[in-house]
């Protein structure tokens, strides 16, 4: 972090009786380099900045008075960004470092203001983010819908309808309340629900704090930003940047006439890792010519790592999904292959394959941590193979309906009576 | 004679549009199963399908998809009703071949004019 604090050194300096060529001996520097920072020509930072204070009788800070270049850097994209379009009077980002050297309050003001904007985008993004993965909140408005859309037609008929029997006008009567009754019902279960489960200050996972930039390395960061799909612990790993030349669309192409489309044969024809084969997998750019891959990576703490969602199949952001899954078969046996057909709640059918590696003891007395991961795609006609097992499956038992289903491990908490 | 069939699982919503679609003289078939709605559509032959997005046992996608595969029916249509509105699913209807897409609430006499829009074009 360089400071720009050339005005004030030389104000400084002036006010101590010193002149250029003194106060650079002192600091051990060339009078013509502290004539360059004094005119903000060059940066000042670290030791240099700490010798220049300490001569003038003075802390760091005083110098700079918080003007640093990060700040600089930020005003600047904010007056590109929020720049109105077509206005006569453009911000001076030229006259940038003229601005915060001889306004630093105001410019720390409008620093502070844009931190504050850019902490409350976050926020926002990370809200709309736990709304848009809550099964809770998207069922529930599924069904409030539903008892609306019959409530105003069955309305609308009684209100515009012309001559109606007694009969089917008590029906509808009675089907309103009906459906106003199943309203009632689930808008109380849905503030039941955020009661008790939304809270800002819950610990965010992995998945979560990934969206907090802030908490990157510099190099991290541009790695992450370049392949948003793949999590920061998978890119660092040498193997990985060793099969993006292997693994490509052409050769998948070329692979999959032999291994249609199971992930376990092509990691084995690579001769790598079904967990990296995953990834690369889930990252490939879309081709007509190859399915498109969702991935979910968890643990057997019930932490969510990673996740890309395709299609109709939710996917959690935090704590588990239908015990069904097949992630979760994985989880219970590392290193064998769990392959499924999972036909979800809306009807379609989705193939899935899923596999765990538990990670190497780290301590006699506590066993290995486990990750399961699983990748997925979505089939518009279901294939008849007899050794693939079907099986019905839900997102979360919280918000499946399947009234029958033996691995039911909390009750439908939507239900309502009819 | 219009022949319209609705396939929808909600029986006071499945009750409404019967209502409706009877007063005007239509004929009215309704299948709430989404695994049975081809057979259904395939032996009624109608003007016209209503669709639920949502529905037991297979989705209102996988129906449009496998009546748009099937040459009878290919060119049949099909007016999908959701609660589900956001940009990827109207995406995802139209590539599955849907003709309109309707967000759920929805408002009688929009229902009556889509319908009578999409025979008539559809006649032409």
């Amino acid at each position: 972090m360089q400071l720009m604090a050339g005005a004030r050194i030389q104000s400084y300096r002036k006010q101590n009786k010193l002149s250029q060529a003194e106060l650079a001996k002192r600091v051990g520097i060339s009078a013509s380099y502290l004539n360059l920072i004094e005119h903000d020509k060059r940066k000042v930072a670290g030791k240099l900045l700490s010798d220049i204070a300490r001569q003038l009788g003075l802390q760091p800070d005083q110098l700079s008075r918080g003007i640093t270049t990060d700040m600089i850097e930020r005003l600047q994209q904010a007056a590109r960004r929020f720049a109105p379009q077509n206005t006569s009077q453009p911000a001076e980002l030229n006259q940038i470092e003229q601005f915060v050297t001889h306004f630093p309050g105001w410019a720390q003001l409008l620093d502070q203001q844009i931190k504050a904007y850019e902490s409350g985008e976050k926020l926002n993004e990370l809200l709309s983010d736990r709304m848009s993965h809550d099964p809770v909140l998207a069922e529930s408005l599924h069904i409030m819908l539903s008892n609306i859309t019959a409530i105003r037609a069955t309305a609308e008929l009684l209100t515009v309808q012309g001559a109606m029997p007694d009969e089917q006008r008590a029906k509808f009567t009675r089907n309103i309340f009906q459906e106003s009754k199943r309203l009632s019902t689930t808008a109380e279960k849905l503030l039941m629900h955020f009661d008790s489960k939304i809270s800002l200050s819950e610990p965010n996972n992995p998945v979560s704090n990934a969206a907090d930039a802030t908490k990157l390395t510099s190099a991290e960061e541009a790695r992450s930003h370049a392949l948003p799909n793949v999590p920061i612990s998978v890119l660092n790993d040498h193997r990985y940047a060793q099969i993006t030349d292997t693994i490509t669309a052409p050769s998948l192409i070329a692979t999959m006439k032999h291994h249609h489309c199971d992930p376990f044969a092509i990691a084995a024809h690579f001769s790598i890792s079904p967990r990296l084969t995953f990834y690369r997998l889930s990252e490939l750019e879309p081709h007509d010519l190859l399915p498109t891959f969702g991935l979910l990576e968890i643990d057997n703490a019930s932490g969510v790592f990673h996740r890309k969602e395709i299609g109709a199949l939710r996917l959690p952001s935090r704590s588990g999904a239908c015990p069904r899954w097949p992630i979760y078969r994985a989880l219970s046996s590392p290193g064998h292959p769990v392959m499924m057909r999972m036909q979800i709640n809306s009807g379609e059918y989705v193939n899935a394959f899923a596999i765990a590696e538990s990670e190497e003891r780290r301590h006699i007395h506590l066993p290995p941590l486990t990750k399961a991961v699983m990748i997925y795609n979505e089939m518009t006609t279901p294939r008849q193979d007899s050794y693939v097992p079907s099986i019905e499956v839900g997102f979360h038992c919280s918000v499946c309906a399947r009234t029958d289903c033996d691995d039911r491990r909390e009750t439908y908490a939507l239900l309502t009576e009819a | 004679m219009v022949r319209i069939c609705v396939i929808e699982d909600e029986p006071n919503i499945i009750e409404a549009m019967r209502y409706l679609f009877e007063s005007e003289g239509w004929e009215v078939v309704v299948e709430s199963d989404g695994a049975k709605a081809v057979a259904v559509i395939d032996q009624m032959r109608p003007n016209l399908v209503v669709l639920d997005y949502m529905l037991p046992n297979q989705s209102g996608l996988a129906v449009a998809r496998e009546l748009r595969e099937t040459d009878a029916t290919a060119n049949l249509p099909i007016l999908m009703l959701s609660a589900k509105g956001q940009h990827k699913d109207k995406e995802q209807a139209q590539l599955a071949g849907i003709n309109l897409f309707m967000t759920k609430p929805f408002t009688n006499s929009d229902l009556l004019d889509n319908i009578k829009q999409l025979i008539a074009s559809n006649d032409q």
